[in-house]
């Protein structure tokens, strides 16, 4: 499917020095996108990091994980979070626990893009998504389903604190796009 | 892509080829170290291998390709030539090469002039600086990839840990979209 925001993402990257961090796995299609427009690029998907835990790779307890679990000590603010379709597997105050730790990593001008399913049903474990030049995405499917939650862009804004939507896309698949932005 | 040299053993002491060539691997004496096993490395057609028995620590350099079998800790600097960690290497050091492949686990800092590959069976947690990186479903990263200057010529390297600069943007298809005029608005797009 093609990004609608992926456009402006890459406007963003291409024109400040980007830290982007990417709680999906690391693919060299990723590498090549970001990376070619100039960003660096975080990525943790080491054992029982946020990533693996998504994918269903053995961690029971998200909650707990996401309370230990902090974005990458770096020398600047991240400018760019990519979390993929990973906030359909998360309840709300699990959320409200990811922003959290979050806050301290970001600053005003910072984005975070993210996917929710608006179709009533999404795969049982988060889907891989890749993502190729031509701002296409690509992702993996599964056969078992579970319940979307369907999170309104208004309600996850509230879980945000200092950030606002900045522009929503809603692809003909039911996979709706977000991009927020930090403006205080 | 990679050579597959043809590993010996001998117990004790670092072994060599029959004629002595200059292009060999340097392992200072003071910071290196064997721990066990019956060989420290073994060179053939140009390529050094550390065996799998093999535990090295310091400040490794050479002028011929280097393969890990065994473990090494500190420094690998090999800025004309590739290195290998195969899957049983176990490395913690820098890198420098032109080429690195990673089957093995690594941790510290990887910065190549050509190429990372971190295969399959790749674990590395370090940051990455290279013009080109290929990452295989599966492998196992922790850290921050950055490109660096198009460069095939290794004296492009930059120093580990120091500063670089970014890759020109290029290969990139041009953005279609203006970044929003009025980022605090809420504009949707596509079919509802």
């Amino acid at each position: 499917m093609r990004s609608g925001i992926f456009p402006v993402i890459r406007e963003y990257l291409d024109h400040k020095n980007t830290t982007v961090f990417d709680l999906g796995p690391p693919t060299s299609k990723k590498y090549n996108y970001l990376c070619g427009s100039g960003a660096q690029v975080y990525w943790d998907n080491t054992p029982g990091s946020i990533s693996n835990a998504f994918h269903g790779a053995g961690v029971d307890d998200v909650p707990a994980l996401l309370k230990k679990w902090g974005p990458p000590k770096l020398d600047g603010p991240l400018g760019l979070v990519l979390a993929w379709n990973y906030f359909d597997y998360l309840e709300l105050e699990d959320l409200q626990i990811w922003f959290n730790n979050l806050s301290d990593s970001v600053a005003i001008g910072s984005r975070i893009y993210f996917l929710i399913h608006h179709s009533p049903h999404i795969p049982d474990t988060a889907p891989l998504f890749d993502l190729e030049l031509d701002d296409v995405l690509r992702y993996s499917t599964a056969s078992t389903k579970k319940v979307a939650p369907r999170h309104p862009p208004k309600q996850l804004e509230q879980m945000m604190p200092g950030f606002e939507i900045e522009k929503l896309f809603l692809m003909s698949n039911g996979l709706q796009e977000h991009l927020f932005y930090k403006n205080h | 892509m990679w050579k597959k040299p043809v590993e010996s053993e001998t117990a004790g002491q670092e072994t060599s080829s029959p004629d002595p060539a200059p292009r060999s691997a340097s392992i200072p004496g003071p910071s290196s170290g064997v721990a066990a096993g019956p060989a420290v490395s073994t060179r053939q057609s140009g390529t050094s291998i550390i065996g799998s028995s093999i535990t090295l620590r310091g400040e490794i350099s050479g002028e011929e390709n280097l393969v890990v079998k065994g473990n090494v800790e500190g420094t690998l600097n090999f800025p004309n030539n590739d290195i290998q960690i195969d899957p049983e290497g176990r490395v913690k050091a820098d890198l420098m090469a032109q080429k690195i492949s990673v089957a093995g686990k690594v941790r510290g800092n990887l910065n190549s002039s050509e190429r990372v590959v971190i295969q399959k069976s790749g674990e590395v947690e370090g940051n990455i600086i290279a013009p080109r990186v290929v990452l295989e479903d599966g492998c196992k990263f922790k850290g921050s990839v950055e490109m660096n200057v198009d460069s095939s010529d290794s004296s492009n390297l930059t120093k580990l840990g120091g500063s670089k600069e970014k890759a020109p943007v290029s290969g990139t298809a041009p953005g279609t979209a203006k970044p929003s005029a009025n980022p605090g608005t809420t504009r949707a797009a596509g079919s509802t």
